[in-house]
């Protein structure tokens, strides 16, 4: 084709981009001739051009436009249907242009009514070409502003086509895999000599790419053209009244983009005009303007452009929504109403052509938001929605700037690398010593606790099924990277963070597309190729619930609920479980036998230099400990810092604890049944109570000293047993109070005996009798032990001789109760 | 691209021959680019056993399907040192790593059969036909069907 033309039509497209939104524009304000004045000079410019091409047909039709703009210029008042025919011309003049750029030469057909009705829409007389010429100059001079032409306007800048600036960017492209390669060889020989010229081909490629990218960069504004006929059309065809306002039209973007977003853009705007903004009846019933308003607001911020389109309508339908998901088979009705807003926000994104096909012809020729959500995820964006019953509802659109050429981590998991674009990454989280935070390993999941919080978190090698490797190993550091995936914070756990790379993304292969965990592939400085990681795919294969994902049921993993609390649930020896606010907990350290010291009987670890304690709820001692990791829960209460040794951390929950049995004042907040299992709420507060008495709750009469256990669960007796064995105590274990009292009545002596308390209310009156016929020298000491404590316990067995009644659960309470028993003078007598 | 229009016919013209699993098949040769040893790999998880990895060919990143594992997935997958052929299907390059490549053969129309449904112990999709060659039968490759590339490939 030839180059002249090829310009031609190249400048008339956009030419005609522009008069769309003039027209709109001139529409509500037909007085301002400066409008008017803009649109001339548009279609005269395409005139102007034809006689030289001998586009017949289209000078024309672009006559005619130009006989109806010279009436409004002279006060003609403009009408609806002046528009409409201006808009009919339009339309013309763009098909027979497309013809024209597809090669096919001026179509075929008449434009003999189309000109018959111009001119029947005003005086006929009146030939503009008689007037056109000093008309157009004079508008042309308003417009430009004396002493500028408008080919001095053009003299500073270039066509350049998109074909040449995709070419040079792809060199681009190049050079930076080379310099990387460059970088790669230098490092590999150790020479200095390279360095100093590879810094500055460094700089001179990274001023060439952003030269390069400032030249693709669009005003969005040319996108925003189209938008006021498309809500002038739709609204009139539905019969509504709707305003579009549109703002940060100036905000640049890759002109690539420009054209991915479109469509998807369109749609959402439709979505708005024919479901979000009200008929005007009903808006004038509700109070509101009869007029809807759709705003369209574009901004640029870190790197990305956001587009929020928010409408004054009726907000999402969450009822319709809810319905839609049931039908599609997302999930039962009794799900999808346990869903919450956001939920419901997150699952319009994958109920593809929605629920309002019964609004006719919009909607049948619309794609889904799902397919919005999917092009976006292609050029690396994101869509989300936030909503407001009967107020409205907005749409934001997240868009990379550009998305050629990324810095991007370079990772390690187990022995593979990959490639996870800079700007997902939230921070970076050092598994290597306790400083920044610590990964929970809890039945089925993993979460990473760190200053910040608690969120769910994945082995990448584990989610890549990398080959397998010592990962845990003390030479295999590992580090935490925290990203979001649409609302859901999550950590991905790689073995090695082995550089930061800018990379040149290249799509993958089309039968690796559907691979939700990737969204490019890369070549790194060594030639080999990396895989870069899409969050949202990542998000997903961790379990989490991923704006697009078509799941109902809440998400598993740690989710936020403002009216519950986290607690951290745990095991300290044997299967009790135990909990303490999170809020509780600084850090979760993972101790070697190295770390621990030992001081006056009492065992330390380092923190800055300080000495904290570290305590065992059971009352065991680290002293020769294996090589083996110790688990401690790091505690503050003012200056003061414990460490709290646990076996094992089964999970992190989110749940309103209530307290069914009451504790001790010996860190047992009291108990409460946490997913049918009796739980030990621990007091943080009290622990440190009782770290200052902690060597006083064994005494030296402790040693050896015989406590008889009577207690009919054989799960308790063995608990009780083993707390009473690690403590320094002989116990012996009972079923049955004939079988106490048959031992009483040997050699043996008991100073102590724990009794169960049903075992107490069963032999009310005759329990203490029987201890002490049966005992021999001093009875025993008899201390009541309860599933359930509290007053009426107490008051049920005040006759039995009990000296006191203790949760079963309350070992440290146990604990003191026996060292008080035991330095009775009497005993020790 | 259009895998539309680029539909393998088998009219009768130049053919590639390459062997997997001990058999030698036929490719037509106007869309193989270039043979190459296969140098580095980069493992795709959750991609499909056939499909061995991503290469880089003269800075192009392509995706590496290992012909005898496409053919029989029980069959070991080749990998690095093994020979590929670069094979262009509209506007993206794949490689295809055989176990050894041949010569280029030349068949007549009337020697191109269509693959018998029946007869043919490999999957329909990837075959194009059979050409015979004096006593020997030898299926043709449907490069589009070996890269499970088709129309609606790119449904987002």
């Amino acid at each position: 084709m030839d180059e002249l033309l090829k310009d031609f039509l190249t400048e008339s497209s956009e030419q005609l981009g522009a008069i769309d939104s003039q027209l709109v524009r001139f529409e509500r304000e037909p007085s301002d001739a400066r409008i008017v004045a803009n649109i001339f000079r548009l279609v005269h410019v395409i005139k102007s051009a034809c006689g030289f091409l001998n586009l017949q047909r289209l000078e024309k039709v672009a006559h005619s436009a130009e006989i109806l703009l010279t009436r409004l210029r002279d006060g003609a008042s403009p009408n609806a249907e002046t528009v409409a025919l201006m808009l009919a011309t339009i339309d013309r003049i763009k098909f027979i242009l497309r013809a024209v750029a597809e090669g096919r030469g001026e179509p075929s057909g008449e434009d003999d009514q189309l000109i018959a009705e111009i001119e029947d829409a005003g005086d006929p007389r009146q030939d503009p070409s008689q007037s056109e010429v000093p008309h157009a100059a004079s508008v042309l001079e308003g417009v430009l502003g004396s002493g500028t032409t408008p080919t001095e306007r053009r003299a500073d800048s270039v066509r350049v086509t998109l074909d040449s600036l995709q070419r040079l960017t792809s060199l681009v492209s190049e050079l930076v895999l080379i310099r990387n390669q460059l970088v790669a060889v230098a490092d590999a020989a150790s020479s200095d000599g390279l360095r100093a010229p590879l810094r500055r081909l460094s700089t001179v490629a990274a001023d060439l790419q952003s030269g390069l990218q400032a030249a693709r960069m669009l005003p969005i504004a040319r996108l925003f053209a189209s938008l006021h006929r498309l809500v002038r059309g739709l609204s009139a065809e539905m019969g509504k009244k709707v305003e579009l306002t549109l703002r940060g039209g100036e905000t640049e973007i890759d002109r690539h983009l420009i054209e991915t977003i479109r469509d998807p853009l369109a749609h959402i705007i439709r979505n708005a005009v024919a479901h979000g903004v009200e008929f005007p009846e009903e808006r004038r019933r509700l109070g509101k303007p009869e007029v809807g308003v759709i705003d369209v607001f574009a901004r640029c911020d870190a790197g990305i452009v956001s587009i929020d389109v928010a409408d004054d309508g009726r907000g999402l339908d969450f009822s319709a929504i809810r319905e839609r998901s049931f039908a599609l088979g997302l999930g039962s009705r009794e799900e999808g109403a346990a869903l919450d807003e956001t939920d419901l926000c997150r699952i319009v994104f994958t109920l593809g052509s929605s629920a309002a096909r019964r609004l006719g012809g919009v909607f049948r020729r619309s794609p889904g938001l799902d397919i919005v959500r999917a092009k976006l995820k292609h050029i690396g964006g994101s869509a989300s929605l936030t909503n407001r019953p009967g107020l409205g509802a907005t749409i934001n659109l997240q868009i990379p700037l550009a998305t050629a050429i990324v810095p991007a981590f370079i990772l390690r998991a187990g022995d593979e690398r990959f490639a996870l674009p800079q700007r997902f990454v939230e921070e970076i989280v050092s598994l290597d010593t306790c400083d920044d935070g610590v990964l929970i390993d809890v039945p089925g999941r993993l979460a990473l606790v760190a200053a910040e919080g608690i969120v769910p978190a994945g082995h990448l090698h584990v989610l890549m099924g990398s080959p397998s490797r010592s990962q845990d190993s003390g030479a295999d550091p590992r580090i935490a990277l925290k990203m979001r995936a649409g609302l859901e914070g999550f950590a991905l756990v790689v073995n090695e963070m082995i550089e930061v790379q800018e990379i040149a993304l290249e799509p993958l292969p089309t039968p690796l597309r559907q691979i939700p965990t990737f969204s490019a592939a890369a070549v790194l400085g060594d030639g080999s190729v990396v895989l870069v990681l899409d969050p949202l795919g990542l998000a997903s294969a961790l379990g989490l619930p991923k704006s697009g994902t078509p799941r109902l049921a809440p998400a598993p993993g740690i989710k936020h609920r403002p009216s519950s609390t986290n607690f951290v649930v745990f095991r300290s020896d044997g299967p009790t479980l135990r909990t303490l606010p999170v809020t509780a907990v600084v850090r979760i350290l993972q101790l070697g036998p190295a770390q621990l010291e030992f001081a006056d009987g009492e065992c330390l670890i380092r923190d800055d230099g300080r000495g904290i304690p570290l305590i065992d709820i059971e009352g065991r001692s680290f002293a020769g400990q294996s090589a083996r990791l110790l688990t401690a829960l790091l505690l503050k209460r003012g200056d003061d810092s414990l460490g709290l040794i646990v076996d094992e951390i089964v999970d992190v929950v989110e749940e309103e604890l209530n307290i069914e049995f009451p504790g001790s004042p010996c860190g047992v907040l009291g108990g409460a049944v946490l997913r049918g299992e009796t739980i030990e709420i621990l007091d943080p507060l009290l622990l440190f109570d009782r770290q200052k008495n902690t060597r006083e709750l064994v005494s030296a009469k402790a040693e050896g000293a015989a406590v008889l256990v009577l207690e009919p669960a054989g799960f308790f007796q063995k608990m009780i047993a083993a707390v009473l064995g690690r403590n320094g105590y002989q116990p012996r274990a009972v079923g049955d109070l004939a079988t106490a009292l048959a031992g009483l009545g040997q050699e043996r002596r008991y100073a102590v005996a724990l009794v169960d308390v049903e075992v107490a209310i069963a032999h009310q009156e005759e329990i203490a009798r029987c201890f002490h016929d049966s005992a021999v020298g001093q009875p025993p000491i008899l201390i009541g032990l309860a599933s359930h404590g509290g007053p009426t316990v107490r008051a049920k067995v005040q006759n039995a001789g009990l000296s006191t009644v203790l949760g079963k659960f309350d070992r440290a309470s146990m604990l003191v109760a026996l060292r008080d028993a035991l330095s009775e003078p009497e005993i020790a007598a | 691209m259009s895998a539309d229009t680029d539909q393998v016919s088998v009219r009768g013209d130049t053919y590639l021959t390459l062997r997997a699993l001990d058999q030698t098949f036929a490719m037509p040769i106007e869309f193989a680019r270039s043979v190459f040893k296969i140098e580095g790999l980069t493992r795709v998880p959750h991609a499909p056993s056939h499909l061995v990895g991503l290469s880089n060919l003269r800075g192009g990143i392509i995706g590496v399907v290992c012909l005898a594992s496409k053919l029989d997935p029980d069959a070991p997958a080749l990998g690095v040192g093994a020979l590929a052929v670069a094979i262009e299907l509209g506007t993206e390059t794949f490689a295809l790593a055989v176990q050894e490549i041949g010569e280029v053969m030349h068949a007549h129309a009337e020697d191109i059969s269509a693959a018998a449904k029946h007869a043919n112990r490999w999957q329909p999709a990837m075959m194009a036909g059979i050409i015979r060659s004096g006593a020997k039968l030898l299926p043709v490759l449907d490069p589009f069907g070996v890269f499970d590339i088709s129309p609606v490939a790119e449904a987002a």
